[in-house]
């Protein structure tokens, strides 16, 4: 019943065995490995050193508070983003140098340094993990971290099965890592188009590694997604209409709907694709009646809604950036909302325009074509709802606006090229060539500005001080240069035809390019060096940078910024009661920016579980076992899954109390502290601390 | 639980229960089946005209099923169970319809017409 | 502008913080989340039907066509098995909302029961498949009939699995937050599959052969 596989397997070890022949003479993988050793030992030494591993067993890894597991979804989305750019500047690095017959080979390669097989891999783990282990988790972490505080709920709907989307997320990241020592990594794109992917043509597990590991996040972001749905719907403050609700927000309700809708449709895909590879069914073979262009179709149909899945929670952070750095309310809150699910809806119409080539003739193409094109409505609307927010606005350039800025001004770019590759008849010229792929690239570039200007924006939200001003703009101005560099170069060499994925370049002509986007490369890593700087200079000078107020920006609009400077556990003693779109402009206007409560009541909470994290190991040896085929092992792991599970349901205490006299001494203590950090600046008004009274002038 | 100031069988949901919507949901689902069934096995329409009525009898089987066994409606326990499947079922036949079209022009146009 | 329209000119009466502990529903709460995830399960059988209809007539060099493999008249013995559970199911939620436990317990032990026969019934057909050669290799039709016939047949596997665990919580525990929570999920679940049969039963057994 399954597949005969080459190389040497057994029933106990799976294809085990096969890593015996494999030879580890590679020293790109011989420097990763010695890097994440030394960085693992690293970290193990720090947490005994400093006997830290009670705190961080017992506050990250079993915690179920969602503002914790959005720290930690940033976090494992931040390494992995890391990881991505590193295998972006070998791309990058490679291809300069592998130009022409005369160019000289290093490492065992004809030209450059990278041999064929392992630029293909680089490529593809690029790809797989910059779109579903950096961007995806960066996001959701701050879906998870922000949306709560900012509808005035206590947590999320199911804090347990938050904790367990994290762990899975964190499994395939695992598995990911595995990949570069263990074995290989899939070489066959990002798309694993088929037939390529098929045993036949791809007889190691490099494509089974990427299956696994896709198949468990999106099991995670399934959960994810339900779960912020459900407490969008289900956990808002009283007052907090759906109309109320800030834009943010918004875009993380449409974003889950579509990655609840579509997530199932790759589980699908990837599905039929293991079938074939594992017992030989004939879903994508040339052969037996099968139709690889099915597969295609249906990682499409997933694949182009997941742009919306990352994109629209781009576009919410630069709904929640440009109004409080222009200090007005945000221009038409509703044609917003609309744009917001306008988009959403569009997304699902869209997915064939990725193979207008494949030839299903001119009115299926223009359908695809004319719904791509709608798209662009709603993105208008937002851009000029932006624009309009800032005309006659007191714009203040500080980092998070900046980056806005720039996420809109490189919207322009992506918008245009997107509406140019939308029409058939120039995506059959441009198609397969590098002028699509820095089209989305700087469509990704949108997000990755918005991402690091909500991380300078959240960022006194979540710890309480704020990212060195200077610092940051270092590191946008040279972000942005290098974003320049690297891809206006990349539009240019597709439109004289160069073709994706090259391991060898055969036109000298196009070397100077190629070279600019190298230095483009040297800019980007000069502007990562800036932010871990930043972070780093931050954090040594966090005392001077503290937040005295729960506003740190004293212009923010929503409510998540009501709550502390990192908000308490429970994120508000008391639940707010919403009386305007933008309710913490509305209370300081009104001057009512008390964070002191009329009354304390006891507090419902969720407990920690280790649950979660036993789960993300399972999943890790089920990823595993699945790619090499250890059939016990992999069944075996089904059965303990499902054993937790079973285990989990009988599980009685899992929430508590907290009377509502401690919460008091709680929010007295917190109040204190930030209290004696603002002595100098803050105008106390009566012994309650009341740290949230100083509100600035305002209008 | 500390939250609850309801016994949890008053909850709606769990009142919703009734003998005779199953019952009626089971014999239409049966009924419809049967219904189909027949008119595949024994009637002699054209193929698209019997898989328009298999198609419409399932169609009806299914709404029965929605509203008779998962009782969506539009009170306030229930409506977001409604909205999100009256979002849900346009994404369903969006994903097959479309497929199915894309396909049938892709194998007249570059199959020869095969498959 | 917002602002402007809610604009309060006595701010001395405005409350600003509930002075009630909140309240949750949480059997809404966990039957809404359930019943969102059932919409994620919804689109994972649109994409086995999508490619239904995509490899009807996929056989390939296989000479074993639908007509080979379908019967709709025999299939009518489990879709009835199927529904008759179902219907169990309904009284045991019935005898549940009168906090019948032993009634509940009796009902969902009959449905579990039709369950299990179900999946034996199938097993059997589709062994006597297989031995007639009909196997998922044989063809991309074959392969795609298996996989969405045993895609639902999971469905019902983990179901009859969730349904006796929850007999024994039901049975130790009695009707909790947590147990009546957990029976209306598994309500919804295993309405849904059979949902799920009606379409598979018309458009892969009854398309399949007209």
């Amino acid at each position: 019943m399954f597949m005969d596989v080459q190389g040497p397997s057994n029933a106990l070890f799976g294809r085990l065995p096969m890593i015996l022949d494999l030879h580890y003479n590679n020293p790109w993988i011989m420097f990763a490995f010695a890097l994440v050793v030394i960085g693992g030992i690293g970290t193990v030494a720090a947490l005994t050193y400093f006997k830290k591993w009670g705190w961080l067993w017992h506050d990250w890894l079993t915690t179920v508070d969602h503002k914790k597991i959005g720290i930690m979804y940033i976090i494992v989305g931040l390494i992995m983003l890391f990881r991505g750019f590193f295998e972006a500047a070998m791309i990058r690095t490679h291809q300069a140098m592998a130009v022409g017959p005369d160019s000289p080979g290093f490492l065992g390669a004809v030209h450059g340094y990278l041999t064929p097989f392992h630029i293909s891999e680089i490529f593809t783990v690029h790809g797989t993990l910059m779109i579903l282990l950096a961007v995806t988790p960066i996001l959701v972490g701050f879906m998870n971290l922000i949306v709560p505080i900012q509808i005035g709920a206590r947590d999320m709907a199911y804090p347990f099965l938050n904790a367990v989307g994290l762990w899975l997320t964190t499994a395939a990241a695992a598995l990911c890592m595995i990949s570069l020592f263990v074995g290989s990594f899939s070489h066959a794109g990002w798309v694993g188009l088929t037939p390529l992917t098929q045993l036949d043509h791809s007889p190691g597990v490099g494509v089974d590694y990427w299956i696994w590991l896709i198949q468990i996040s999106s099991i995670g972001s399934t959960l994810g997604a339900l779960n912020l749905i459900a407490t969008i719907l289900k956990m808002r403050a009283p007052g907090m209409s759906l109309m109320r609700m800030p834009i943010f927000s918004w875009t993380t309700l449409a974003t889950n709907i579509i990655g609840l809708t579509s997530f199932p449709l790759l589980t699908v895909a990837l599905f039929l694709l293991t079938l074939d590879r594992y017992i030989g069914t004939h879903f994508f073979t040339a052969d037996g009646g099968g139709n690889f262009m099915m597969y295609t179709n249906l990682f499409w149909l997933w694949g182009h809604p997941e742009v919306y899945f990352v994109v629209l929670p781009a576009f919410g952070f630069l709904s929640e950036i440009i109004p409080t750095f222009s200090e007005k309310p945000l221009f038409n809150h509703t044609s917003m909302i609309a744009a917001t699910m306008g988009i959403a809806g569009v997304s699902w119409l869209v997915w064939l325009h990725h193979f207008f080539i494949m030839g299903a003739g001119p009115e299926v193409n223009t359908f695809f074509s004319v719904a791509t094109m709608l798209v662009g409505i709603p993105t208008g609307v937002k851009v000029f709802n932006w624009a309009f927010t800032m005309y006659k606005g007191r714009v203040r350039l500080e980092t998070p606006m900046l980056w806005a800025l720039g996420a809109v001004l490189l919207l322009i770019g992506g918008g245009m090229t997107g509406m140019m590759l939308a029409i058939p008849a120039i995506n059959y010229v441009s198609h397969n060539s590098v002028f699509v792929v820095a089209h989305f690239h700087n469509m990704f570039l949108i997000i990755a500005f918005a991402i690091f200007g909500a991380v300078t924006y959240w960022w006194p939200k979540a710890f309480g001080f704020r990212l060195d001003e200077r610092l940051g703009h270092i590191f946008f101005w040279l972000f942005w240069a290098g974003s320049v560099f690297v891809f206006v170069p990349m539009y240019a060499l597709g439109f004289l035809g160069m073709t994706r994925r090259l391991d060898y370049i055969a036109h000298p002509s196009w070397w100077p390019l190629l070279a600019l986007e190298v230095v483009g490369i040297a800019l980007y890593i000069a502007s990562v060096a800036a932010f871990v700087l930043q972070i780093y200079v931050s954090f040594r000078d966090r005392e001077r940078n503290k937040v005295t107020t729960s506003d740190a920006w004293e212009t923010s609009r929503s409510l998540e910024w009501a709550a502390h400077c990192p908000p308490s556990f429970y994120n508000f003693a008391a639940t707010p009661i919403v009386h305007s779109n933008d309710e913490w402009a509305w209370r300081r206007e009104h001057g009512v920016t008390s964070v002191v409560p009329e009354k304390y009541t006891s507090i419902h909470m969720p407990k920690n579980s280790m649950v979660p994290v036993v789960l993300g190991v399972l999943f890790i040896i089920f990823g595993f076992a699945g790619t090499w085929r250890i059939g016990w092992m992999f069944f075996g792991s089904i059965i303990a899954i499902t054993a937790v599970l079973i285990f989990r349901m009988f599980q009685k205490d899992i929430d508590y109390n907290i009377p509502a006299e401690d919460v008091e001494a709680y929010e007295r203590e917190k109040l204190k502290s930030v209290d004696r950090a603002a002595q100098d600046n803050v105008h106390q008004t009566g012994e309650m601390g009341d740290a949230g009274t100083d509100s600035p002038a305002h209008g | 639980m500390a939250h609850h100031d309801q016994h949890p069988l008053d909850h709606p949901e769990v009142q919703a229960s009734s003998t005779p919507k199953y019952v009626f949901a089971f014999i239409l689902a049966m009924g419809v089946m049967i219904a189909s069934c027949l008119i595949t096995v024994v009637g002699d329409m054209s193929q698209l005209a019997t898989l328009t009525w298999i198609g419409v009898l399932a169609l009806i089987a299914v709404i029965g099923q929605l509203y008779f066994l998962f009782k969506l409606d539009t009170s306030k326990a229930m409506i977001w169970h409604t909205v999100s499947a009256a979002a849900t079922i346009p994404l369903f036949f969006i994903a097959i319809v479309l497929t199915i079209w894309m396909f049938h022009h892709l194998e007249m146009r570059v199959m020869l017409g095969a498959g | 502008m917002s602002i402007d329209q809610n604009k309060v000119s006595d701010t001395s009466d405005i409350q600003l913080y509930a002075t009630e502990p909140d309240h949750h529903d949480s059997i809404s709460l966990r039957s809404i989340g359930f019943w969102l995830y059932m919409m994620s399960d919804a689109m994972i059988f649109a994409g086995l039907f999508a490619a239904h209809g995509v490899y009807l007539n996929a056989y390939g060099t296989s000479d074993i066509t639908a007509g080979d493999v379908i019967e709709p008249v025999t299939a009518l013995l489990p879709t009835l098995i199927l529904m008759l559970s179902v219907l169990l199911f309904g009284f045991a939620s019935v005898a549940l909302s009168r906090e019948d436990k032993a009634g509940t317990l009796r009902w969902m032990g009959a449905s579990l029961a039709l369950g299990v026969f179900f999946l034996l019934d199938e097993a059997a057909e589709f062994a006597r498949l297989a031995l007639d050669g009909a196997t998922p290799q044989a063809s991309a039709f074959l392969s795609d009939f298996w996989t969405l016939i045993w895609v639902h047949g999971a469905h019902v596997f983990f179901g009859l699995i969730w349904m006796a665990a929850l007999m024994i919580q039901i049975a130790r525990d009695g009707f909790t937050e947590g147990s009546v929570g957990r029976f209306i999920n598994l309500r919804i679940f295993w309405f849904f599959q059979a949902l799920i049969w009606v379409c598979v039963y018309t458009f892969v057994y009854l398309m399949g052969v007209s």
